[in-house]
């Protein structure tokens, strides 16, 4: 009997290559035979931990042909760099930390509607308000609301997301996205970008089929 | 008649995506004259699969680049990244089938010596004997990069003309310190640097209304295909 691949996503809110490879990945559940977990870190703390700083501001044209390549609608904005360097989206992180615990049916969606306020939408995702709309538009019950609010400030989930951090930065991680793969025969690949999902296909004997546009859930 | 899109591939044969993304011309006639087999993916592989894509080498000094954007190679610039690098590079080759191998010194070469004159080379080799260009560099890249040979010396670049039998060798060597030769590749390297490169490979693609769009890196050709309004199809198999 053949066991599922499971592949490790870590990845920040802040980083735009990491909703493409969140929406790509995740879409990919339906043709290959992976589980995916997903690992929400503080990239801030990352760079700072190993050292690295943020691309160049190349990536923001890049991004709009990428984006639409795999069918999601994400807007540049034209300051783009003022844009993500005066964003703060560690409480986003510990949101979506705090419901993969509190609601984890709902967690997928949470992050992804982080996403999709940010990458879409040009909106912060830093006060209250901002999290409580994106909560709201993912559908999580009026006391999971709450709860969830009260959650992420609270050291359990300041901690986690520490703790996946610190793991992302173990397994060699210097940016994200961060990937890793364990295949069913016990291999172990890690792979850093959104563009490697050819490549891990190979690993875990399955063939990439283009980014599955007619999947996306926009 | 049918349109040609420019591709301009500014690269360095120290850079090991360059490498990648350049790769195998024996390959990319094989699949014209349907002679042998091998797995392949390559700008110059996609060559003979889309027809409408003109492809122009234009060596860089990467250094330079690099300066001028505030840049350094992944590998001086993070410690974390030098294992990924290699790591990553080891995997994509295999994928495509290239018996590509760091030496163990990468490190202390990248740090130690300079690839600008193998640069300067094949842009000499390019004004006097274009049609000996692609295999030129890529004589250059597998010898650095499969064969682990320098690629520094007098003799090293005798050798790898030979190879390729250019017309004499001994004075394309002599010419690479020559004001022509140097002035190409500065100025490939300045067209570089205005387009916004940072780093190698880059690749700059002019469509049909003149407007260019610039892609870092070896794991974009979908996308420059896809502009050109041809199908990227991932690795190519021409076995038998």
């Amino acid at each position: 009997m053949s066991r599922n691949h499971t592949i490790k996503l870590y990845y920040d809110i802040i980083s735009p290559y990491s909703f493409i490879g969140f929406e790509a990945l995740l879409r990919y559940r339906v043709v290959w035979p992976i589980d995916v977990v997903l690992k929400p870190i503080c990239l801030g703390g990352l760079f700072r931990d190993v050292g690295n700083t943020p691309p160049a501001v190349y990536m923001a044209k890049e991004l709009q042909m990428i984006s639409r390549h795999f069918g999601i609608p994400m807007n540049v904005p034209k300051n783009f760099e003022d844009f993500v360097m005066k964003a703060n989206t560690v409480d986003a992180c510990r949101l979506a930390i705090a419901a993969q615990k509190l609601r984890p049916e709902k967690a997928e969606e949470v992050s992804r509607q982080l996403f999709d306020r940010f990458w879409i939408d040009n909106k912060p995702v830093k006060s209250e308000e901002d999290l409580r709309e994106c909560l709201k538009r993912a559908m999580v019950d009026a006391p999971g609301v709450e709860e969830l609010m009260g959650l992420i400030k609270k050291p359990e989930i300041k901690e986690a997301l520490k703790k996946n951090t610190k793991e992302a930065q173990d397994i060699g991680a210097f940016g994200l996205p961060w990937i890793e793969v364990n295949n069913a025969g016990g291999g172990r690949e890690t792979y850093f970008g959104s563009d490697r999902l050819p490549i891990i296909g190979e690993f875990i004997g399955q063939t990439y089929h283009g980014p599955l546009r007619h999947l996306s859930l926009f | 008649m049918s349109k040609k899109f420019a591709v301009d591939l500014y690269f360095d044969v120290i850079s090991p995506y360059s490498f990648i993304l350049f790769e195998v011309s024996d390959q990319r006639k094989s699949l014209v004259l349907n002679l042998s087999n091998s797995q392949l993916l390559s700008l110059h592989a996609y060559r003979a699969q889309w027809p409408k894509m003109d492809v122009t080498l234009k060596p860089v000094a990467l250094g330079h680049v690099m300066k001028a954007a505030g840049n350094k190679p992944p590998a001086l610039a993070v410690a974390a990244k030098g294992p990924y690098m290699m790591k990553d590079v080891q995997r994509l080759a295999r994928y495509f089938d290239l018996p590509l191998q760091f030496r163990e010194d990468f490190i202390t070469i990248i740090q130690t010596k300079s690839s600008i004159n193998a640069d300067r080379l094949i842009c000499a080799v390019q004004m006097t004997q274009p049609e000996k260009t692609e295999a030129v560099a890529r004589a250059h890249f597998r010898r650095f990069w499969c064969e682990r040979k320098d690629i520094f010396e007098t003799a090293d670049f005798v050798e790898v003309l030979t190879s390729c039998g250019v017309a004499n060798p001994a004075t394309l060597v002599a010419s690479i310190t020559s004001e022509p030769v140097k002035e190409r590749i500065r100025q490939y390297t300045e067209e570089a640097i205005d387009g916004g490169c940072f780093g190698a490979p880059w690749t700059v693609l002019t469509l049909e209304d003149g407007s260019q769009e610039h892609f870092f890196g070896s794991d974009r050709l979908h996308m420059i295909g896809h502009l050109m309004g041809e199908k990227f199809t991932g690795p190519v198999s021409c076995k038998l």
